[in-house]
């Protein structure tokens, strides 16, 4: 219980310091903030003053600050200087992609990586096992661009005829919108997957050989499959939950990646496209919205986790024996 | 009469608020004077180890002054009276294991006002001599030292810038037993050559006594029974006190035997004391008014003094 | 230190790990690689030249990039740059983070508190992110990025090395130096520092290897060391315009960063064995 009042109380803090941040990153911007919002520079200083003052530049920083949030906190997050349009309406249309993906991603990831491991758990010491652990210990260190872009090399290679998959909206067609997500839910697998995989093998090896219970099973003639499936799964499986949710918010913070590389129409490559043309409420605004959902959701995650925590379902022997 | 080393002067150590807090040590007056060793027993909870703390100063008594050569501790700093020195329980973790022991040994000194640098080196080797650990030694990470070993460096740093006083905390119970009565034999030495005060803390009875000219036997913060080892000893006052010999049988010795006491009882939570005597709740003599008027320290015919309503009476008792 | 103790000292530690030998090798030889390659084509690596989109071959044992530049020197400027900067940049994340983590484990209290805290925000965000977003407004140059770096990996650090101070202070020695009245900092430099050396070094390897990862995004979204200077990020960015007739600078490059990851994460996994278990359960 203390514990969650404690990382609660961190809450405020880190909103503030995450929007402030994001919101000075235009002041860090090389130049005259003025010349920066307004795209161009302005020669004339009547002008350039009338033009402060219609962006709220003459005010205090703080103060500034102060309204931006309490704008954004009504959905307002300016205009963007490209197109033109609500940044807010712009995010708004991309978010679904980027979310779709993120969940795509972590469901693939918890899907490959936890049948490799109870695969490697299984044919313990084969090659199959072997070839999985390599795949385990080197995963995590690829960067997601690299994987990505070797998966579009390699479907450009050995599925020549393929098309560029453009991605389909989930209201207008569902499957055929998770199909067109399949790729870039692929090359993030790649990466995390291992992570969930050594979770396994780790939680499955400890449980499989120390849990009383488990030698209990065994006393009683249950067969390694048995045992597996009926003992070892389940208390395995509980906190690798929390595992996914944190896992996710790292796909939602590292959209950027995936979604320019696979053309696809989410917040991440909205932000890359901003940072191309200088459209800086846009890059604010969708930082700002990627960054709050990321902090949100590891609090979710961090305050569920005790709970969850498999010292404490495993019973007294769950760990070392 | 010089003044006495350590001075304790109606100390009570309380953690937590003063309403809601845990009184670990209640009022307890004690002075020991130079030279003489003054050994402290209790189990845990007794507040032994607080005592330690307050008398090197690493904490504060929240009433009452504790007082090293005069000063108190408050105001006491490092350099020419300097502070008390500590030889702590576990050799393992007392000397730093990435040092050889002769730099750890050395430490004291370097903030000492009464070494300067050119005599530092100088000292460090006496007093590596006089706990006997040779040259090869003391050039050695603890790592590659013995348990008896590594416990007369830290006699060694203790005794190495002359600290007026020196807590010896459970100094030896981790050792062998062998190895015990070797280490016991050399502080005896040391603390005669160099006329060292010292502090000596064990839940051992036998062990304090060895080393003890006074011992002072705490339960849950009070002091049930202080005075001279000998006589202590030999007819002890406190229930507590009885029961504590009973348990060791070497200190038995013709008419002095005594039957084995055990306390039976719940051992009350130093959170919640039960009024009156602390013992009240094990002692096999409690009366009535035991458990409702706390007794005070009150000065015994043999010199002691005892926390009882009833002393020797147990004693008596036992031994008849 | 006498001769003998420093032999008897030095025997453990030159049974080191398999994994550190082989990641401390890969490491090296990569390292040597980047810093020998290109002095036998370096001019190749940036000069455009008629040799377009070629295939290897004995001249250019990588083909070359669409402005007729030699693959193989490209990706190993890149290399030697991307070691450099993550390199510094690790070294001093590690060495501010350490600061602060003894700082908050030998005070405690509130230092400690207030201290955390700080952290904790900080590893509440997502980095990459934050990075793209700072580096987008500030442009991209390479002491922006090593800022950048630098402030990520500080906090992590400061975790681990807090916990591993905290051990240390708990010891009796520390207590012993404090009765003393030694000062703080003298504590803290001759106590505390040699007894956690190790979980340092492990540290900076696993932070390097961190470092790597985010650093070769960063390039690879045009905000890392600016072009035309290479990186592998770069590389493998500029590849994917031509990469179905020639693939050649993505494999090179990808395959090339994903070693180095591995070797920096096979050293810090290998030191950890080594150091790090005996500085966990360090006793004399």
């Amino acid at each position: 219980m203390r514990y969650m009042l404690t990382r609660l109380a961190g809450l405020p803090l880190t909103l503030v310091a995450v929007s402030l941040l994001t919101f000075g990153i235009l002041f860090l911007v090389p130049g005259d903030t003025v010349d920066v919002l307004a795209g161009e520079s302005i020669a004339d200083p009547a002008a350039k003053a009338r033009m402060a003052a219609e962006l709220g530049l003459d005010r205090p920083f703080l103060v500034q600050y102060a309204d931006w949030v309490w704008r954004a906190a009504q959905g307002d997050l300016g205009m963007s200087t490209s197109s033109h349009r609500p940044v807010a309406e712009l995010i708004w249309t991309r978010l679904g992609v980027t979310v779709q993906l993120a969940i795509l991603g972590t469901l693939i990831s918890v899907v490959i990586g936890v049948a490799a491991g109870f695969l490697a758990l299984r044919f313990r010491g084969r090659l199959i096992d072997r070839l999985i652990m390599a795949w385990a210990a080197v995963g995590m260190s690829i960067p997601s661009f690299v994987s990505a872009t070797l998966i579009v090399l390699g479907i450009s290679i050995l599925l020549p005829d393929l098309g560029v998959v453009s991605y389909v909206p989930f209201s207008r067609d569902p499957l055929g919108s998770v199909a067109s997500l399949m790729f870039p839910a692929l090359s993030l697998a790649v990466v995390s997957g291992s992570m969930f995989c050594r979770y396994v093998q780790g939680a499955g090896d400890d449980i499989f050989r120390n849990a009383d219970y488990v030698r209990t099973a065994r006393a009683k003639g249950a067969g390694d499959r048995r045992v597996l499936a009926r003992h070892v799964m389940p208390n395995a499986i509980l906190p690798l939950i929390t595992v996914a949710g944190l896992q996710f918010a790292q796909l939602l913070g590292g959209s950027v990646i995936a979604e320019t590389i696979f053309s696809l129409p989410g917040v991440g490559r909205l932000v890359i496209t901003a940072i191309g043309e200088r459209d800086y409420p846009v890059i604010q605004g969708g930082v700002l919205v990627i960054t709050m959902s990321y902090v949100l959701l590891n609090l979710l995650v961090d305050m569920v986790y005790p709970l969850v925590d498999p010292r404490i379902r495993v019973g007294s022997n769950g760990g070392r024996a | 009469m010089t003044r006495p080393v350590l001075e304790f002067e109606g100390v009570s150590k309380v953690y937590g608020t003063r309403s809601a807090g845990i009184r670990v040590l209640r009022d307890v007056s004690v002075s020991v004077a130079a030279g003489e060793t003054l050994g402290l027993v209790g189990e845990s909870g007794s507040g032994k180890s607080t005592f330690a703390r307050l008398a090197l100063g690493m904490e504060q008594p929240t009433a009452g002054t504790v007082r090293i050569d005069g000063k108190p501790t408050r105001i006491l700093g490092a350099g020419a009276g300097g502070s008390a020195q500590i030889v702590f329980q576990d050799p393992a973790s007392s000397l730093n294991p990435a040092l050889e022991v002769a730099t750890s040994v050395r430490e004291p000194l370097t903030v000492s006002k009464k070494f300067n640098r050119p005599a530092r080196d100088a000292r460090v080797a006496t007093v590596l001599d006089d706990v006997r650990l040779n040259e090869e030694l003391r050039h050695r990470i603890p790592s590659e030292l013995s348990g008896g070993q590594k416990q007369r460096a830290s006699i060694a740093r203790a005794l190495a810038a002359l600290p007026p006083l020196v807590v010896c905390d459970e100094a030896v119970t981790a050792l062998d037993v062998s190895v015990r009565a070797q280490v016991l034999n050399l502080l005896r030495s040391v603390r005669a050559e160099y006329n060292s005060t010292l502090l000596f803390i064990s839940h051992d009875l036998s062990t304090v006594a060895y080393m003890s000219d006074r011992i002072m036997v705490l339960y849950l913060g009070k002091v049930m029974e202080i005075g001279r080892t000998a006589s202590m000893l030999e007819d002890p006052a406190h229930p507590y006190t009885t029961t504590l010999l009973s348990a060791v049988p070497h200190m038995q010795q013709g008419r002095l035997r005594r039957r084995r006491i055990v306390l039976g009882g719940e051992a009350p939570s130093i959170a919640n004391p039960p009024p009156g005597c602390p013992f009240s709740t094990r002692c096999p003599i409690a009366r009535d008014i035991c458990r409702q008027q706390e007794p005070p320290l009150a000065p015994l015919a043999n010199g002691n003094s005892a926390a009882c309503h009833f002393p020797h009476m147990l004693e008596r008792e036992a031994a008849a | 230190m006498s001769a003998a103790a420093r032999k008897r000292r030095g025997l453990p530690r030159l049974s080191a790990p398999p994994l550190l030998w082989l990641g401390g090798g890969l490491a090296l030889l990569i390292l040597v690689a980047s810093v020998a390659a290109p002095l036998v084509s370096s001019t190749g690596a940036f000069m455009p030249s008629a040799a377009v989109l070629e295939s290897p071959s004995w001249a250019h044992p990588l083909g070359t990039d669409s402005i007729g530049r030699d693959v193989m020197a490209r990706v190993f400027i890149g290399l030697r740059s991307s070691f450099l900067i993550v390199g510094i940049s690790a070294a001093l994340a590690v060495a501010v983070g350490s600061i602060i983590g003894m700082l908050a484990a030998y005070f405690g209290g509130s230092v400690d508190w207030v201290m955390m805290r700080l952290v904790d925000i900080f590893l509440a965000v997502p980095t990459l992110l934050l990075a793209v977003a700072v580096l987008a407004a500030m442009g991209p140059s390479a002491i922006a990025l090593s800022v950048v770096l630098v402030a990520t990996f500080i906090p992590h650090a400061s975790r681990v090395v807090r916990v591993a101070a905290l051990q240390v202070t708990a010891q009796d020695y520390v207590a012993s130096a404090r009765i003393s009245r030694i000062p703080w900092y003298i504590i803290i430099g001759k106590h505390i520092v040699p007894n956690v050396r190790g979980i340092v070094f492990v540290q900076m390897a696993v932070t390097m290897s961190y470092m790597l990862v985010i650093e070769s995004s960063l390039s690879f979204l045009g905000l890392g060391v600016p072009p035309p200077a290479p990186s592998i990020g770069y590389i493998i960015a500029e590849g994917r315009q031509w990469m179905e007739i020639a693939p050649w600078p993505i494999i090179s490059a990808s395959s090339v960063i994903v070693l180095l990851i591995l070797a920096t994460t096979f050293v810090g996994q290998g030191l950890d064995q080594l150091w790090g278990k005996e500085n966990r359960a360090r006793r004399a």
